[in-house]
């Protein structure tokens, strides 16, 4: 066709890139929280005097300690106590039901048979030297968040702890008399001692 | 016939005087590039149980991209999630911090309210733990500002690509944020960069 003119028009749509691309991002940042298992000292009387005509703890000892997690799930905790005598012994044993913990002289040092003689069934004074025992008193279960259970076996406390935030306890050696056949002026002046531990397992 | 001869000169002229041209223009219009994109760095940390401390630095990163050098600005923000959608910024004393809430025992908006508070109550804050942010950094052609109570302002006046980060630096929580009380789970903040329309 004469005169006529065909007019191809390419249109190049060029869509607005602010309508496609994304005008805002997102970061998520996590950081992971694990359970949490603390021990810590928690005072208590822990010094006392032993009379020197009797033998009697003058004082009551009470080791306390302050158990922090973050969980109600049930967690477990070991409480025991050790002594030194030529080598490190429990300190803490059983005898016809009642809990008893050797406290030993680090002064002059009693020799690891004294200390087993302290835990003899018939202790017998001129065997067991620089080691005394004395009565503890159960820890105390706290209803509903720890419960503890003796383990005849290791000689320690079994704990199950089913409490999150800040939990107390203790361990109470009284004021008393020490256990008969412990005591005697074979035991020589001295400082006498045990180290009390509560820990998580594991 | 010289007046038939008039005529018939007069319509060649016409056709001698048409248009051997034509032109048509073709228009296409770019608007404004505005483009945010994540832009890697570290989003994944541990606390430490005992003390709280975050272990390792948060760094999110983003890239801005536009075509322009007019002036835009950008909001950079963060949220946590209680009960409801929450403000994980703020500012007390001149610093910056953020709150991390736990997705796993989700925190009160009380709780994540009082680790904003002026003194804030570990036993009022369960499940939510605050860390402080380090302000962003200003570079050439991007200025931030802070704005009460809750983002950045940042001014953007450059063209091309821009990447720009947050810190969240590892250390302690921010006083009174962390306690036992602070169950086991993923503590997440929602870090958000976005231009303003």
């Amino acid at each position: 066709m004469e005169g006529k003119i065909l007019i191809i028009l390419l249109l190049i749509l060029l869509s607005s890139p602010s309508v496609l691309a994304a005008t805002t991002a997102s970061q998520t940042i996590t950081a992971t929280l694990a359970i949490r298992k603390q021990v810590v000292d928690n005072g208590g009387n822990l010094k006392a005097k032993i009379i020197p005509t009797t033998g009697n703890l003058d004082t009551a000892l009470t080791p306390a300690f302050k158990i922090t997690t973050n969980t109600n799930a049930a967690l477990n905790l070991d409480l025991g106590a050790f002594c030194d005598g030529q080598t490190t012994q429990n300190a803490v044993y059983d005898r016809a039901g009642s809990r008893l913990i050797i406290l030993a002289n680090t002064t002059v040092l009693p020799t690891d048979a004294a200390i087993n003689n302290c835990k003899a069934a018939l202790s017998t004074p001129a065997l067991n030297a620089n080691a005394i025992s004395f009565p503890i008193v159960e820890p105390s279960d706290i209803p509903g968040q720890l419960t503890y259970s003796y383990n005849f076996a290791l000689n320690i406390w079994n704990a199950t702890l089913t409490h999150k935030g800040n939990t107390y306890t203790n361990l109470v050696i009284p004021a008393a008399a020490p256990l008969i056949g412990t005591f005697s002026d074979e035991d020589l002046d001295g400082y006498y001692l045990a180290t009390v531990t509560l820990a998580f397992n594991p | 016939m010289l007046l038939l001869a008039s005529i018939l000169a007069i319509e060649t002229s016409k056709s001698a005087q048409a248009a051997t041209t034509a032109s048509q223009t073709l228009t296409a219009t770019l608007a404004a590039m505005k483009k945010v994109s994540t832009n890697g760095g570290n989003t994944s940390s541990t606390i430490n149980p005992d003390t709280g401390n975050l272990v390792t630095s948060f760094t999110p990163g983003f890239r801005i991209e536009t075509n322009t050098t007019a002036a835009q600005t950008l909001d950079l923000s963060g949220t946590c999630t209680g009960a409801t959608v929450q403000q994980a910024i703020y500012d007390r004393g001149g610093t910056r911090y953020i709150v991390l809430a736990n997705t796993t025992v989700v925190p009160t908006d009380l709780a994540i309210a009082d680790c904003k508070a002026a003194v804030p109550v570990d036993t009022q804050n369960a499940n939510a733990i605050s860390y402080q942010v380090t302000e962003p950094t200003n570079i050439a052609g991007l200025a931030y500002v802070w704005t009460a109570p809750s983002k950045w302002v940042a001014t953007l006046t450059k063209k091309g690509k821009t990447d720009t980060s947050l810190t969240v630096p590892s250390g302690v929580a921010a006083a009174g944020t962390y306690s036992g009380d602070d169950e086991v789970g993923s503590y997440v903040a929602i870090v958000t960069l976005a231009f303003n329309p």
